[in-house]
This record gives C-alpha cells, structure tokens and sequence, in this order.
C-alpha cells in the first residue's frame, strides 16, 4: 500500500476513529492520539487484514489509548504491557443518559466494557471485534455472548435493587 | 422473550443510552503526515501541527517535552551504608538519542514521565494532615538486573509450553525507522505466541489461544470480510475465504480448571524452568466464573516490587496466559529518607513519581483506570482551588529506570489522600537530584510520544 492509498483507504474512517478515541480520551488529546494511531499503521499497513481496516485501526488505538493511560497513572501502577482490555471506556466516558445502564455498565471489568463498547458503540460484528481485539472470531463470539450476559445480570440486579 | 432478545434489546438500550458525541473534525493533513515523513522527524514535524503544542504554545511544549530530560544520569555508588548516592542533573545537554533510549525502556515497563495536562497542578493545592509524620524513616535502594537473555529465556519458555519452532530469532528496532526499539523475540506456532521483551527489564508474555475449550455451535454466521475456518480474520484477499460460515455462539463447556494445589505446582515448575525459586505461599490464586490466575509478587525485601507474575488457566483446564520478569532485585544501599510530610510537596513536581505494586493502590471503585482523583474527587476550597489533603503515608519500594536502561527499585511514599493515592520517591536531595529541564526544540519527540505499539 502506497502513500496514496493509505490516504484514500483511510480518509473514510476519519471520523468513526475520532468518535472511538473521544469516547475514551479527553477531547483535547483526540487529535493527537489519532495522529500516533495512523503513525502505526502506517508502519504496519503490511499487517492491515483487507475488508477489515476499521476494525484494525480500534486494535491500534485500543492500545494507544491504553498506553495514554498509562501514562496518565504512572504514579499508580506498572501495568501489563499493551493490554487492550485497558482502553475500554467507563459510562462517564459515555455519558450514558440512563442511570441504571450506567451503574450496571460501570460495574463490568474492563475487557467487557471494551468488548460491548466495540460491539453497541463502535457498531462492530462480531469477526470485526475479533480484529479489534486480536482474538479468533470464536473466542471474540464467546467473550461477547458472556459479557452480555452479565450485563443483562447486572441490570437485573441494579432493577430489583432499587424496587 | 427470551434471554437472547432480552440480551440483544439491552444491547440496543445501551447503545441509545449514550449521548450523542461531538468528536473533533480530523484532517487528512494526520494521514499524510504519517505516511509521508520518516519516522523520527515525522514526530518532530508532527509536533508543531498537532493540538496540545498549538494550544500550549512554544512554552508548554518546551515543559512539556523537557520531561523525558527525566531520564536519569545515575551515577551509583554501590554501598551497604548511608553513603550511597545518586546522582543526577546537568542532562540538558545530553544527545538526544541517549534520552530516547532511555525513554523507549521506560514505555516498555513503565508510563513516561508526563506531567499531565499544562498547569494540571495550577488549581489543586496539595496539604498534609497534621498527622503526617516529620520524621525521616530508612529504607533499602535495589538493583534490577535481568536474568538471562532474550534469547535464553525464549528458549526455555518455548521448551517449556511445547512451541515448535525451528529456530528463535531474536532482533531489534523492526521496523527500520530509527526509532530505539527493545530487543524482542516473537515465536509463534498456530495457535501458541509467546514475546520476550527487553526494555530496560526482561519480560515475556505467553498467549495460547487454544486453550479456551467450548460446547457444540449454537449458531453459525457468515463472514463479511475473509476469515479462516476458525472465523479469524485474515490477511489475504482470497475470495474463496470470504462469506465463510463460522460458529457464532457457542454453548458453554463446564470449566475443568486445576485445583489449587495443582495450580500452585504449575506456577512453581514454570518458575524452576526459568532459574527462580517460588514458594507455594507466595502466589495469590483468584477465581472467577470463567478463568482462574494466579499473582506472584517479586519481593523487594519483604515488600511487593511493582512487578510480578501472573499466569492464567483458560476453562479447559491449561494455561492460557502468563506474563511475567526475568529478573533478580539486588538489595545494594540503606538510606535514610525525607519525611512524609516532605514528600507531600513533590506530589506536584511530575518528575518525583514512581511506580509501586498496585497491592499498595486501592481506589474505592477497584478500578486501577480511574482520572486523577484530584481532578475528580477532590474538594473545591474558597479560592476556587481543588484540595488534595494527605492524610496518611507508607514507605514503599517505587521502581524507576535511569538513562542507560537500567532499573532501580527505591524507598519511595504512598501518599494516600482525600480520594487519592500517590507515589513519590523518599530520597533526600542529597542523595538524588533531579535534572533540570531541557529547553530547545532539538529534543526528539520520538523519545516521548513514541513506540507504543509492536
């Protein structure tokens, strides 16, 4: 993939990134975590699955925005090395208009958040977040199909809680 | 309804739950600028268009990238007594590409040295308790030395978890762009990957994406997009791999993990392999519904380091993942130093931080990810100001890393505040000195911003 084709394949997701790293990032480093995402890719455009480039660029700046993270905390923790999971959005993050999907949302672990945010925000299927997350399709499937499961627990709970 | 539907209307509800964002307008200048320019002077150039150094101006982006200029010059005595010095500053005029390095080990194990936002600090006034103690403790320097080499221990971990390959290569800077770059090995057989990383320390990480076992399919899909027979996306065109049908949903399998005994005894036979000696009392086994991991500490004395081991049992039974050092920490000067009530006032000086064992961080949520708390959660005073109150403090071992790479372990205080906890070195100025900041636009950016992802 050449210079011009890198910039004709992914004008296109300009925008769908800019919404995934605002979902995670204060707005003010939007910019320049989507300039350090397609500074990778251009380094590894060899590796981009076709058809699937969308969901390759949320694998990038998954770990950039963990990595930005990281960085934020660096007092706190020494935290795994490129851990994916950690870019996962809170319901702050989202400013979710309803408060028991916000509680129920914020009390999942971080690679369900992630993995239901690349699925109900990112509007990903299922092969895509396989992509997104590294994983095989199957393992992303099952991963998917549990952490619906305990979301739809933990608003149940959340419900009868409050009653 | 059923769960499926009540499952996927959730889903739906979620996703018209979240407000509608507005998501900066990103130009295409971002891609050509990527594609075009080489590596290091692409972050360079990159720095006069992008966002953060327009709004903070010529200033801010000196501060801002004088920070990696935190790499330390240590200059260590090695000594069992009070004696012990390191020593620090006078890094400005330093090469560039001495910094970078530094810098690059740094991302590897730890988060850089950033300041946070320009004038993070500005509008937060950090207090102490009166009950804060003022007087100084004495605590142990350690040295991290790796143990091995990328090579040794690619090999014995391949040996270990029966990865076939012929033969390990081991290489650095991948990719050509001049960018410092650890010394890595990456082995891969089907379904098995294992990475061996240097920067700064030893560390490897084993994936074993088989691992996962699972019932009869539920529901299949077809693919969009090329995928193998697994439903994994791949990188061909072929269109006989596309509109593939794959197993979706799969039924769940009644998990077969080790008990744990069984799972203790594996940790410590990965550990002999690897030249360490574990004992079973030491490694912390957690359960949930659908793995089981187990934590092992390295010990700095006799308190956590910020590194440890984790390995990981996937619902079949095996080991799914483990991630972990090859190193030894190697106890090499008591100091005395400053008190906690001292420490108190580093908290706004970025360059002060270190990195403690999360074992000494508990946030109220759990969650490790959570924004500053003094940007969040702490009080506002009367001058507009957030107040960031400590309240008590413990010496705790904070790893930090030195120009060359290499790594120390250093008393350093846990400063738990209203809503908060940081980590600040404890030694005197005396014994270390930070550099000053650097100035100029000649500093490389790559060295601050830049390799993150390989």
């Amino acid at each position: 993939m050449d210079q011009q084709e890198f910039v004709a394949t992914f004008r296109a997701h300009l925008a769908p990134l800019s919404k995934y790293l605002t979902r995670r990032v204060e707005r003010s480093d939007v910019e320049d975590l989507a300039a350090d995402v397609f500074e990778i890719a251009w380094r590894k455009r060899a590796s981009c699955p076709a058809g699937m480039e969308l969901a390759w660029l949320y694998r990038i700046a998954g770990f950039v925005v963990a990595n930005h993270r990281r960085k934020q905390n660096r007092r706190g923790l020494s935290l795994p090395l490129l851990d994916n999971d950690a870019a996962a959005p809170s319901a702050e993050d989202l400013a979710l208009a309803s408060s028991s999907i916000s509680v129920a949302f914020d009390s999942l672990s971080l690679p369900d958040r992630q993995i239901l945010s690349l699925l109900a925000f990112e509007g990903l299927s299922v092969a895509e977040v396989a992509v997104a997350l590294g994983v095989s399709a199957n393992n992303a499937s099952q991963r998917i199909k549990r952490a619906r499961t305990r979301l739809s627990k933990k608003m149940s709970e959340y419900l009868s809680d409050s009653e | 309804m059923n769960e499926q539907f009540e499952q996927d209307e959730l889903l739906a509800q979620l996703k018209t739950s979240a407000r509608a964002i507005r998501a900066p307008k990103l130009s295409d200048q971002i891609l050509e600028t990527a594609s075009r320019t080489p590596k290091k002077s692409a972050a360079t150039a990159r720095l006069f268009t992008r966002s953060r150094f327009n709004r903070a101006g010529f200033v801010g982006l000196v501060a801002s990238v004088g920070v990696s200029a935190w790499a330390i010059s240590a200059v260590l005595v090695p000594a069992t007594t009070s004696d012990f010095h390191l020593s620090l500053g006078g890094q400005a005029g330093d090469s560039s590409s001495k910094v970078g390095g530094s810098a690059a080990s740094m991302d590897g194990m730890f988060p850089s040295m950033y300041p946070g936002p320009p004038g993070f600090w500005n509008n937060i006034d950090v207090t102490a308790s009166t009950v804060l103690s003022d007087q100084p403790e004495t605590g142990t320097v350690y040295r991290v030395d790796n143990r091995g080499s990328v090579k040794s221990v690619s090999e014995t971990l391949a040996n270990f978890f029966n990865l076939d390959v012929e033969k390990i290569e081991t290489g650095t800077n991948s990719d050509g762009s001049g960018v410092a770059m650890p010394e890595y090995a990456y082995l891969t057989d089907g379904p098995k990957t294992l990475n061996v990383y240097q920067r700064g320390v030893l560390n490897f990480h084993y994936y074993n994406l088989n691992a996962w076992a699972h019932g009869p399919c539920l529901r299949e899909a077809t693919a969009k997009v090329p995928v193998d027979e697994q439903g994994t996306s791949t990188e061909t065109s072929d269109p006989e791999n596309t509109n593939r049908t794959y197993c979706a949903v799969y039924e769940d399998v009644d998990p077969k993990f080790p008990n744990d005994k069984d799972a203790s005894r594996q940790v410590v036979k990965l550990a002999h392999a690897l030249g360490f000696e574990v004992n079973e009392s030491g490694i912390k086994l957690f359960h949930t519904e659908e793995m089981l991991y187990a934590l092992v500490p390295m010990m700095a004395g006799d308190q956590r380091s910020s590194f440890q081991w984790s390995v990981q049992w996937a619902n079949s039974g095996e080991i799914n993942s483990v991630y972990g050092y090859s190193i030894d920490i190697k106890p090499v000067a008591q100091v005395k130093t400053i008190s906690p009530l001292e420490a108190v006032e580093r908290i706004p000086d970025y360059r002060w931080g270190a990195v403690m064992s999360e074992h000494y961080r508990v946030f109220p949520s759990g969650h490790w990810n959570e924004k500053y708390v003094a940007r969040d959660g702490g009080k506002t005073s009367g001058n507009g100001k957030k107040t960031f109150l400590v309240e008590s403090s413990s010496l705790v071992p904070g790893s930090i890393v030195d120009s060359s790479g290499q790594v120390w372990i250093v008393p350093s205080f846990a400063l738990y505040g209203s809503g908060g906890i940081q980590c600040v070195l404890a030694l005197p100025d005396g014994v270390i000195d930070l550099p000053e900041e650097r100035t100029g636009e000649d500093i490389d950016v790559v060295s601050r911003f830049g390799v993150i992802v390989d």
